[in-house]
């Protein structure tokens, strides 16, 4: 176990570079240690950036790569008055709100009963007992199993729970993200996604880290590449380029394709960490989704 | 005088087919050299081949990415043209910084060595 930790660890420091590398010793991984080091990474390259005319905050990252460009930015607040995404947050109202076959809803279901508001900002989680990562799409699906409807295909592959996932999004604009990493379990799924977030992959042998870490802010053709802080708290987006809503999982596959890379499976264990992963890092900041994108 | 006529018009043919077969010699070697540059130009700016602007900027190229060097100077600055094929290629160890985004794009079969032998030549051009 011990030496499967030192592996793990010394091939993360291979893959990932200086930064993660010195974030994780060799025999401790602290995921509290890797957040502070993301931000302090993210803040020294990109802190002094303005947009409406003040340094960025730590908060903004929330707002992807529109932290590089006010023009971009200010262009987002006017369609933010007018959202093309509202009728999916309807369609998914209407979605949450109808009865399943056996007359129950959505918030009969543990998980997904409390309050509105703080239903997103609960997920994802390390389950102990179950011994996995549970995220809303995967709480929404058992939700739907367990009375008797047929779960939805992941990673955008129905639009259905596209819309669900929109409009609890829409709910939970101004919770906080907390994302705990507080048994073993929870740090072994943390430190796959660590390790999926910065292998390598693909032809084009590129990782999430290489594009979203160290070229943050930069161009690559047209497109300004988004920060990984704040990755996950404007989910799913309003893709205007399509005219359709894009899940996190989605996105994840279309990166992964990008690269030519071959995807992991919809909603397995691989994304699941991933998610988890980068939910951690972004640890504190103000859920805004859904958002838009050109 | 009418041999002499025929001799000298033969002549003057035989010398203006050869000069002509000389110029279209040449031409042909022009041409070849223009079409590997224009070929390598063709594979650098191409979105499913090299796409080496989505990284650097390159003189010519449109919407040029950021995340690498531009490109500029390229015969001054690897007057080993081995060099320079390497590093497209990524061949180990020519990496200028360890976790360099620089895709290996031999090792990796994104380009053939042919390929990027074109690439080469259009980058002595830059
Ligand atoms: C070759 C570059 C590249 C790689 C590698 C890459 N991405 Fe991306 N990614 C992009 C581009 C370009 C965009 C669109 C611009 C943006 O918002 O960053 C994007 C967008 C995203 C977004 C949406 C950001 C937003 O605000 O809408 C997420 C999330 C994301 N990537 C995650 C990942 C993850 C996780 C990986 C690895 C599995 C990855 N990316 C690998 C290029 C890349
Ligand atoms: C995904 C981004 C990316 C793409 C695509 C890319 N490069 Fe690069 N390239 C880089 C980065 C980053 C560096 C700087 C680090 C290094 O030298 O390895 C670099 C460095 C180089 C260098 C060395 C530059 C110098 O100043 O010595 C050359 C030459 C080069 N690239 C050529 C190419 C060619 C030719 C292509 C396309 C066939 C290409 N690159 C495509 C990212 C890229």
């Amino acid at each position: 176990m011990n030496n499967k930790l030192l592996t793990t660890t010394l091939f993360l420091s291979l893959a990932t570079g200086s930064m993660t590398a010195t974030a994780n010793d060799a025999k401790t991984v602290n995921p509290e240690a890797d957040r502070q080091a993301m931000i302090k990474y993210m803040m020294d390259m990109h802190g002094s950036n303005k947009i409406d005319g003040k340094p960025i905050t730590l908060d903004d990252f929330g707002h992807g790569a529109l932290i590089f460009s006010d023009d971009a930015y200010q262009q987002f607040k006017s369609v933010e008055e007018f959202p093309p995404y509202v009728e999916h947050i309807d369609e998914g109202k209407k979605l949450w709100n109808k009865p399943f076959a056996n007359g129950k809803t959505y918030n009969t279901c543990a998980g997904l009963n409390g309050d509105l508001k703080k239903v997103k900002a609960m997920y994802p989680y390390f389950d102990d007992a179950r011994g996995e990562v549970i995220n809303l799409e995967q709480a929404i699906n058992e939700c739907r199993t367990a009375n008797g409807e047929k779960p939805y295909a992941y990673a955008g592959r129905d639009k259905e729970l596209s819309d669900l996932l929109t409009y609890l999004a829409d709910e939970s604009r101004g919770q906080k993200i907390s994302v705990k990493i507080d048994s073993p379990g929870a740090l072994e799924a943390y430190k796959l996604g660590e390790m999926v977030f910065h292998t390598r992959r693909g032809q084009l042998n590129q990782s999430c880290a290489n594009c979203h870490v160290s070229s943050a802010g930069r161009k690559i053709r047209s497109e300004i590449l988004s920060p990984m802080l704040g990755h996950v708290t404007h989910f799913p987006v309003y893709r205007a380029s399509a005219g359709n809503i894009v899940t996190l999982q989605q996105r994840y596959v279309g990166c992964i394709e990008s690269v030519r890379g071959f995807p992991f499976p919809a909603n397995g264990k691989e994304f699941k960490a991933l998610e988890l992963y980068e939910s951690y890092m972004s640890n504190g900041l103000t859920l805004n989704g859904p958002a838009y994108r050109k | 005088m009418v041999k002499s006529q025929w001799v000298s018009k033969l002549a003057q043919a035989l010398l203006v087919t050869t000069i002509m077969a000389t110029a279209s010699v040449a031409t042909a070697a022009e041409e070849k050299k223009l079409s590997t540059v224009e070929e390598g130009k063709k594979l650098a700016f191409s979105n499913s081949k090299g796409n080496c602007i989505a990284c650097h900027m390159i003189a010519g190229g449109e919407e040029p990415g950021e995340i690498g060097p531009p490109l500029m100077a390229m015969q001054a600055r690897y007057p080993d043209r081995q060099k320079l094929f390497d590093k497209i290629w990524g061949k180990p160890g020519v990496e200028l910084m360890p976790e360099s985004q620089m895709l290996p794009f031999g090792k990796h079969k994104v380009l053939t060595d042919d390929e990027i032998n074109k690439i080469v030549d259009f980058m002595y051009t830059l």
